[in-house]
This record gives structure tokens, sequence and C-alpha cells, in this order.
């Protein structure tokens, strides 16, 4: 799947900025969680613009390490411009959902 | 290309022989369009090393590129074109010089040879290099050939090109006998000397574009 929207694309972006937080990981790890927490089915491919984005503005870091099977893999890990990054990203969420949910909310009682 | 990039795509070369047969296809069509794009060839590589390790990672799991890479390939180059910086106009500028200074001296020594077997050859052992009008218009036509070639392999990475075959091979035979045809007439009809030098004056001359394109090169990232 490809993401649709620069909406979609932003909230990815933060709920890969949690994922990261967690705990040290690679782009295979971050699409299957993705598929857990109900995303859909996500290809590593998908995310890896995304990852790329985050890298470049230098709210993820990525480094080369040996994998338990096999080639080598990129783990990546927040930044501390990452972790304010991810904050705001919470409150942000935290605000647009509830109006979101006072909108849909609202709507039910008309 | 710095040493720093050299470095990179060496490694990059080493690792991708791992890629299978069965994913190499979609991996190299994804390669050529990336290389078309603005890209640094530093990020190029870059991007590359990731790619190399998702496939690589996936075929430990038994994954295929396809479900590695979603199936949307092209949609997926153009993210990442998008998202990585582009390169500066002074790097621009820089790379066309040094595919200008590599592509003279290419054809600079070529001719050379040309003209060191024709003075051998000759009576009169002058050991002097001319240089045509027909020659001087056959590098400009083989310069502007080779980058629009470049420019297709890399736009048309991704089209299906399987069910015309016959189609695309006329047409290259066509449009290359036309080149070759009009490289061959431009150098037996069109023989105006605009250059007669000494051999060995030239071959300094290119010595010095030789040297002066490695220099440039080693400062494009």
């Amino acid at each position: 799947m490809l993401i649709p929207s620069q909406m979609l694309k932003g909230i990815l972006e933060g709920c890969i900025l949690e994922i990261i937080q967690k705990r040290e990981t690679y782009a295979y790890e971050i699409a299957k969680q993705l598929e857990e927490y109900g995303f859909g089915s996500i290809s590593e491919g998908t995310i890896y613009p995304i990852i790329l984005r985050l890298q470049k503005n230098e709210l993820l870091k990525g480094t080369l390490k040996d994998s338990n099977s096999g080639p080598k893999r990129k783990y990546y890990r927040l930044t501390v411009k990452g972790v304010d990054n991810l904050n705001q990203f919470k409150d942000n969420w935290q605000e647009m959902s509830l109006a979101v949910n006072q909108l849909l909310g609202g709507e039910d009682n008309e | 290309m710095n040493k720093l990039t050299k470095e990179l795509l060496k490694k990059n070369n080493t690792r991708e022989k791992a890629i299978f047969k069965s994913n190499n296809d979609i991996y190299t069509n994804m390669i050529v369009y990336l290389r078309g794009s603005d890209l640094t060839e530093y990020d190029q590589e870059v991007v590359r090393a990731d790619i190399i390790e998702l496939i690589l990672d996936g075929q430990q799991r038994g994954d295929d590129i396809q479900k590695v890479m979603g199936g949307q390939y092209k949609e997926i180059c153009d993210e990442i074109i998008e998202v990585m910086p582009k390169k500066t106009k002074k790097e621009v500028t820089l790379e066309y010089v040094v595919i200008s200074l590599n592509a003279l001296w290419i054809l600079g020594v070529i001719a050379l040879v040309k003209n060191l077997i024709t003075n051998v050859i000759s009576e009169e052992n002058q050991m002097v290099f001319v240089l045509t009008l027909g020659d001087m218009i056959n590098v400009a036509v083989i310069i502007f050939v080779a980058n629009i070639i470049i420019w297709y392999v890399t736009q048309t990475a991704f089209e299906a090109r399987a069910d015309k075959k016959i189609l695309t091979y006329l047409k290259i035979w066509f449009i290359a006998t036309v080149i070759f045809g009009a490289i061959i007439f431009n150098s037996i009809y069109i023989d105006m000397v605009v250059v007669s030098i000494s051999l060995w004056l030239i071959a300094v001359i290119l010595l010095l574009i030789f040297i002066t394109g490695k220099m440039i090169s080693k400062k494009v990232s």
C-alpha cells in the first residue's frame, strides 16, 4: 500500500517515531508493528521514504548493525530533536482527536 | 566522484551480488531510475545501500522484492527523490564540466590513435594531429546522443517492453543506422581542416584534460 495523503503521512511519521522511541528497531519490524496496531499491510518500501524524511530532518539516526540472522541491518533510534517532535505530535494529536471526536459526536447528537 | 562516494559505491557493488536473480531486474530498474534523478551521487549510493539492505533482509525471511517494496516501485522511487536533498547549481555545473572533460579526453584519445595510425601508415610520417570540421561535429553528435540515451533509459526504467520487443528493436536499429550514417558522412565529406598540430602537443593537452577532470571529479559529491 502506498500512503495516499499528506495527512496520513504526517500521522505515520508520528507513529513511526513512537515505535522507535520504545526501542531501537529496523524497517521490517516497524512495518510489522504498524500492521499489528491495525494500519493494514504496509511494506518496508512504503515506510522507507518516511524514514528517510525523518532522518533528513534529524529526528532519527540510523546505524548499520549485525543481525542475529544474515546480513547487517540498519537500526533506527530517536535523536533529542526526534523526542521533542514526538511529544509535539502527541500534543497535536490529542487536540485534533478531541476536536474531531467532538465534531463527530456533535453530528450524532443533531 | 569523491573518496567517500567511491568507497560506498564499492561496498554496494559487492553487497548487491547477494541479491537473488529473481529480485535483480526490479532492483536494477529502481537503481537506474534513481540514477536519472537529481540526487547527488553520494545520496544515490546511500539510498542504494538501504534498498540493498531491505532486499537482503527480505530474502533472509523468504520475501521477494514485490513483498518488500509493496509493488509500487516507481512511486516509492519518486517519494525517495522528493524527500532527498537535490544537487545544488554548483554541483550540477561541476558534474556537467566533469562529464564534458571525460567525453573530450576519451574521444580525443580515439582521435589521437586514429591520427597516429594514419601518420605511421602514410609515407610522410609528420606526426601531425588533424581535426576536421566533420570530426568536431561528430564529437558534438556523440555527446548529445549519449545524453539522450541515458535520459531515455533512466526515464523508461519501469516501462514494460516485453510485448513490443520487435518494434523496439526496429526503432533502435533505424535510429542507430541514421546516427552512424551521419557520423560516417561527416567524417568523409566534411573534411575542412580546423586544427593541425603536433601529435605530442595534443597528447599533452589530453593528459591535462584528463587530470583536470579527475581533480574536479574528486570535489563532486
